[in-house]
């Protein structure tokens, strides 16, 4: 068991915080971004209807 | 607790070896087993340091937490290395809040299994006591269980570069 070995100097601790947990292999494809569903296009203004002199 | 910046953001890279439990024992406590087997890893989870003193793990003056050598070598030259077919050996990576020590290893908050090591001690199937029931897993049977891949000791350096671990 590694722990009987826990004597001696020991150096500070220190901290790991990693980006990515659990870690994976770098060649892996990343997931893909989530996509926004697509908007629906504004409706054109309605143009007022211009009153023509009679 | 004192909250600070992190010195890696990145795992560590570690090496260490188990005892394989008993494949009865196995379904229960997992198959990866301590070599006082006192300390049990569950199977495909990351392996959370506690301690019975109830301060968090890793602390210094105490043997709570999770342990690696930090490289394969370290591992055989300080003989934890596995002699046998009861054992198995492999690639972790540590995070959280972790401490070296002079020997070679360091013992973290946390550790997840990667990979395991091809080593010269094949698996035989074969029961624990005659006539049991209860047989050791094999090798391949703790890779497939684990869903990670078998390696040789000297892919080390290229495997843990290729997750983007910190090698000391």
């Amino acid at each position: 068991m590694i722990n009987a070995v826990r004597h001696g100097k020991e150096h500070e601790e220190e901290i790991a915080e990693p980006v990515v947990w659990p870690p994976k292999r770098r060649s892996d494809p990343a997931p893909e971004p989530k996509r926004e569903p697509a908007r629906e296009a504004p409706a054109p203004k309605r143009r007022r209807r211009e009153k023509t002199p009679a | 607790m004192e909250s600070r910046a992190p010195d890696y953001l990145a795992p560590i890279a570690g090496a260490r070896a188990w005892r394989l439990a008993p494949n009865l024992m196995a379904r229960t406590y997992g198959y990866l087993w301590s070599h006082a087997a006192t300390t049990f890893w569950p199977d495909n989870e990351e392996m959370v340091g506690k301690c019975d003193s109830g301060h968090p793990a890793p602390a210094k003056g105490c043997s709570c937490g999770v342990y690696a050598w930090k490289s394969p070598a370290l591992m055989h030259s300080n003989g934890y290395g596995p002699a046998d077919h009861l054992h198995i050996s492999g690639v972790v990576a540590g995070r959280g809040r972790f401490i070296r020590g002079e020997r070679g290893y360091w013992v973290a908050e946390g550790a997840v299994v990667l990979a395991f090591f091809r080593d010269d001690y094949p698996s035989p199937v074969r029961e624990v006591l005659s006539g049991s029931g209860v047989y050791l897993p094999t090798k391949e049977e703790a890779a497939r269980i684990y869903n990670v891949p078998v390696i040789e000791f000297g892919e080390f350096d290229s495997f843990c570069d290729e997750y983007g671990l910190i090698r000391f």
